[in-house]
């Protein structure tokens, strides 16, 4: 039995109803209406065979060749988050390392010109401590006066050298005692420097290396 | 302008005999089962990117660029319809397209009003069987094209390629209430579009059932 009704649902709502919503057809009105309209009855049969004719709508060849498959260049699987942030902090940390090196060697190179230094510093100490003793043989150690000496390295004034003021708080060590206790202190860190550049170099150097994609 | 060429007239591409299998070996870095799938499903994805984009070139960029997508991502596929999955990517490769495409007015998206001269030819009229479906399908795929954007991407999604409502609006970055009138107006539209044709389309429904 069909009827003209004087109002209509929404076409919306009819649409909604064709697709089954669920909202739609739980609604028995609407339902009941469509169901007696001569006007709602073919919007929701016709939207329906529209919907299924859509569903059939076939694929298309397409008209140029595709890739279908990146080259293998842009293939090599892309690192996980992690590894990638590792392998972007090599660049830096080898940089670090270079850094590390050049203080250190420049760091020791230093020292090594102050051993030196303090090697002919030492020669020439010793040098005029034995020319101090040698007049007053068998007396005690006495301050050292000042004395002109002709070295190797020519003609240097050595002050007075009281050891006790040199090295305050311990017992008088002998100059060539001293002289080692320092190198030892100050060498340490410019060599530590040094290692710990050419370590963190040759680390990141690795893992740049193991951990950057390749293709194939 | 080249026009594509029709799959098969009428077919959809139904899935690999071996698909589980094909596509666990792709999963594992296999590319020749990578591109065998591609290959297999490269006119699905071309007929989607083609209908949301009406322009031939503009759709076969988004099915490579889809292609691309899904070799990153197949590692991480986890089951369900290859094929679905596939289309996912092809609709977002095809709106990555479009909004690009938007951002650069000069690059103008073909006019609906120009599309008839681009329909696919949905199959010759031989045989004969085939030529009354080919040709509603010729009018639905026109009709479409003269839809507002909006709705004829919601319509393609949902109804030509089965995407669920929260499918389309992921896929379209819209709200589902937007979805779904869209659809709905895109359908009622569509009728009015089909009118003309009412006869053709009747008679290949009934045709169906």
């Amino acid at each position: 039995m069909t009827m003209q009704h004087a109002t209509h649902p929404d076409d919306e709502r009819l649409a909604a109803y064709a697709s089954a919503a669920r909202e739609a057809v739980s609604d028995r009105e609407l339902a009941g209406h469509v169901a007696s309209c001569d006007r709602c009855r073919p919007i929701v049969d016709e939207l329906t065979i529209l919907r299924d004719a859509l569903s059939l709508l076939p694929d298309i060849a397409p008209f140029r060749p595709l890739r279908l498959i990146p080259p293998v260049a842009d293939a090599a699987p892309r690192p996980s988050g992690a590894v990638e942030w590792l392998r972007r902090l090599a660049a830096p940390a080898m940089a670090a390392g270079v850094g590390l090196v050049l203080v250190g060697a420049v760091g020791i190179s230093g020292m090594l010109g102050g051993i030196a230094g303090k090697a002919a510093d030492l020669a020439v100490s010793q040098q005029s401590s034995k020319g101090a003793e040698a007049p007053g043989a068998g007396g005690a150690h006495s301050p050292v006066p000042a004395v002109s000496t002709d070295t190797e390295y020519g003609t240097r004034t050595n002050p007075p050298r009281d050891q006790a003021t040199a090295v305050p708080a311990t017992p008088a060590p002998s100059a060539g005692a001293v002289h080692a206790a320092d190198r030892g202190s100050h060498d340490q860190p410019w060599l530590a420097l040094l290692i710990a550049g050419f370590g963190l170099l040759g680390i990141s150097a690795i893992l740049r290396y193991s951990l950057t994609p390749r293709a194939g | 302008m080249p026009v594509p060429d029709p799959a098969r007239p009428g077919s959809r591409t139904a899935p690999l005999p071996d698909e589980e299998a094909v596509v666990a070996r792709a999963c594992r870095g296999d590319r020749g089962a990578f591109t065998q799938l591609m290959e297999h499903y490269q006119s699905a994805c071309f007929g989607l990117a083609w209908r949301l984009l009406g322009d031939p070139d503009l759709a076969a960029d988004a099915a490579q660029d889809a292609f691309v997508h899904a070799y990153d991502a197949i590692a991480k596929y986890r089951g369900g319809l290859f094929r679905s999955w596939l289309l996912r990517i092809t609709a977002n490769a095809s709106y990555d397209i479009l909004r690009r495409a938007q951002r650069r007015p000069t690059t103008a998206l073909p006019d609906a009003e120009e599309g008839e001269a681009e329909l696919p030819d949905q199959g010759a009229p031989d045989p004969e069987a085939e030529a009354g479906r080919a040709e509603l399908y010729r009018h639905l795929d026109a009709a479409l094209r003269l839809l507002p954007h909006d709705q004829r991407a919601a319509v393609v999604l949902c109804d030509v390629y089965g995407m669920d409502y929260g499918e389309v609006a992921t896929a379209t970055q819209s709200a589902l209430g937007t979805v779904k009138s869209r659809i709905h107006r895109g359908r009622l539209r569509l009728r009015e579009l089909m009118a003309e044709h009412r006869e053709l389309f009747l008679n290949e429904a009934r045709l169906d059932r």
